[in-house]
């Protein structure tokens, strides 16, 4: 991986992303919009669309900050009328009247706080590292320390803890996109009918048919993001 | 895929009134309308509006048939919205067929959320239309630099938007290219069970993401040995400016829309 840019911090620039920071972020906007436009299989209401798996591996790779910039980036250009959502009409600001927008904020959010549970999880990991490396071999504990070092020595043990760790911050992205989508759900139901849907029919609509999808392709994001993050493509600290 | 469908987005182009406006003054009279739209609870202030967007629909030079066919994908909500209004609002009964009731109340209730329903969305689709999308994030950036001080990075997004854009054709091309590479290595996505193939992916996406990630970085170093760095002292091609026009468009409409949200 190439780290020129990142190894040179400018001082004359006021901008608080770096250069390579905001092509990553970029490069997610992308996939959301690319996953969006390749999978409009849709079904009533809400999608059924690739980009909550977007959504995870964003969160993991990129950071709380970063991974939310990007979902931010992809519904603004939405809003402004590119046709870069999963469901009719596809993008335009009169998208926010349409029932299933909750969801575009949510997958920011979510995207917040899959990094920031990584966030946790990795400074935990770290600090064990630290630990029984300093009981062990006192000299050496410092350059074992990097994540990368502990990413290769890692034994299955560790993997599988990792992978646990990537699906649990996952799963919680799940609750929180849909604890925005589903309320939105309701509140613009109610508002077009002009009368109450009861909350049991909105979760029907909205949450039974994708929820089990949706854990699915929690999974899979664990086990690539996990399978990433050994590759070295993890959130810059 | 239609890419230059993708470009243009729902933009009309035109030498219009309205095309020529700031994009900033657009945003702020399509959020008033929206707003408007929502407070107002009688059928006269629905008129209001309605007769405020015609006027800048005329103005602008889209055709009907454009503004109409952004009703097109949210026909099913409007006829289900006018259907339920209409069926569960109790009243007066004027037609009962079997267990199902139309009542006076519920076809004027529907009428109303029905004209409301369709006046939001041609309000909205009416700034899509008219403003492109660069200008619009032009637009979004410079309506969002004042809150640079308390950390909105407003010039980084709308870069981030428009390299967004330029990655999506791509990332295509890479998801093409990583596939290629893999079956070039007896990789086989297209038998075996669902799990197996679901698996069969795994080996794509890992790659497909490493290669997009080292594209990202080739770019942000390309930018940064051209001296990029970020949107203090940049130039540019085409400069957006608040005119006397703007001014006056966006008090009038904002104005009007008060009016109407107040009195009805």
């Amino acid at each position: 991986m190439n780290n020129l840019a990142s190894d040179a911090p400018r001082k004359t620039s006021v901008s608080r992303i770096g250069v390579q920071e905001m092509t990553r972020i970029a490069l997610f906007t992308a996939m959301a919009c690319a996953a969006a436009i390749l999978a409009r299989f849709g079904s009533s209401v809400v999608p059924f669309s690739l980009v909550p798996f977007v959504v995870f591996l964003a969160g993991a790779t990129l950071g709380p900050r970063s991974g939310a910039y990007s979902m931010l980036m992809y519904m603004c250009l939405g809003l402004a009328g590119l046709p870069v959502f999963a469901s009719p009409p596809y993008g335009g600001f009169s998208y926010v009247v349409t029932p299933s927008f909750g969801f575009i904020p949510g997958f920011m959010l979510a995207a917040y706080v899959i990094g920031k549970v990584l966030e946790k999880a990795a400074s935990g990991v770290r600090e064990e590292a630290l630990e029984s490396a300093l009981e062990k071999a006192p000299d050496s504990a410092l350059q074992k320390v990097s994540g990368r070092t502990l990413s290769r020595t890692q034994g299955r043990r560790e993997r599988v803890r990792t992978l646990a760790a990537h699906f649990i911050a996952n799963v919680a992205g799940v609750l929180t996109y849909y604890s925005i989508g589903i309320p939105y759900l309701a509140l613009i139901l109610n508002v077009y009918l002009g009368q109450s849907v009861s909350f049991y029919r909105v979760l029907q609509i909205g949450l039974v048919p994708f929820i089990v999808p949706d854990l699915v392709k929690a999974l899979v994001a664990a086990v690539i993001s996990r399978a990433l993050a050994s590759a070295g493509i993890s959130p810059q600290r | 895929m239609r890419f230059s469908e993708m470009a243009l987005g729902q933009y009309y182009p035109a030498e219009s009134m309205i095309h020529r406006l700031d994009p900033r003054s657009k945003l702020l009279i399509a959020s008033a309308l929206i707003v408007g739209i929502f407070f107002v609870h009688r059928l006269e202030g629905l008129a209001g509006f309605a007769a405020i967007i015609c006027l800048m629909a005329v103005l602008a030079q889209v055709p009907l048939g454009y503004l109409l066919r952004s009703l097109r994908p949210l026909l099913i909500v409007i006829i289900l919205t006018f259907a339920v209004n209409a069926l569960f609002t109790p009243g007066e009964a004027v037609a009962s067929v079997w267990i199902i009731t139309v009542t006076r109340e519920g076809i004027q209730r529907g009428l109303f959320m029905t004209i409301r329903l369709v006046l939001l969305i041609t309000a909205s689709s009416l700034l899509t239309l008219t403003t492109s999308p660069m200008a619009l994030t032009d637009g979004l950036e410079r309506t969002l630099s004042p809150f640079r001080r308390v950390g909105v990075p407003a010039h980084e997004f709308a870069m981030m938007m428009t390299i967004a854009l330029r990655f999506i054709p791509t990332l295509l091309e890479e998801a093409d290219r990583t596939m290629k590479a893999q079956m070039a290595r007896g990789a086989d996505f297209e038998s075996g069970s669902l799990v197996r193939r679901a698996k069969s992916f795994i080996p794509l996406l890992v790659p497909l993401f490493i290669g997009a990630f080292r594209r990202a970085d080739d770019l942000a170093v390309a930018m940064e040995a051209r001296c990029y760095r970020g949107g203090e002292g940049r130039t540019r091609f085409k400069v957006i400016r608040m005119g006397f026009r703007d001014y006056l468009a966006s008090a009038a409409v904002v104005s009007l829309v008060v009016f109407l949200a107040v009195v009805f």
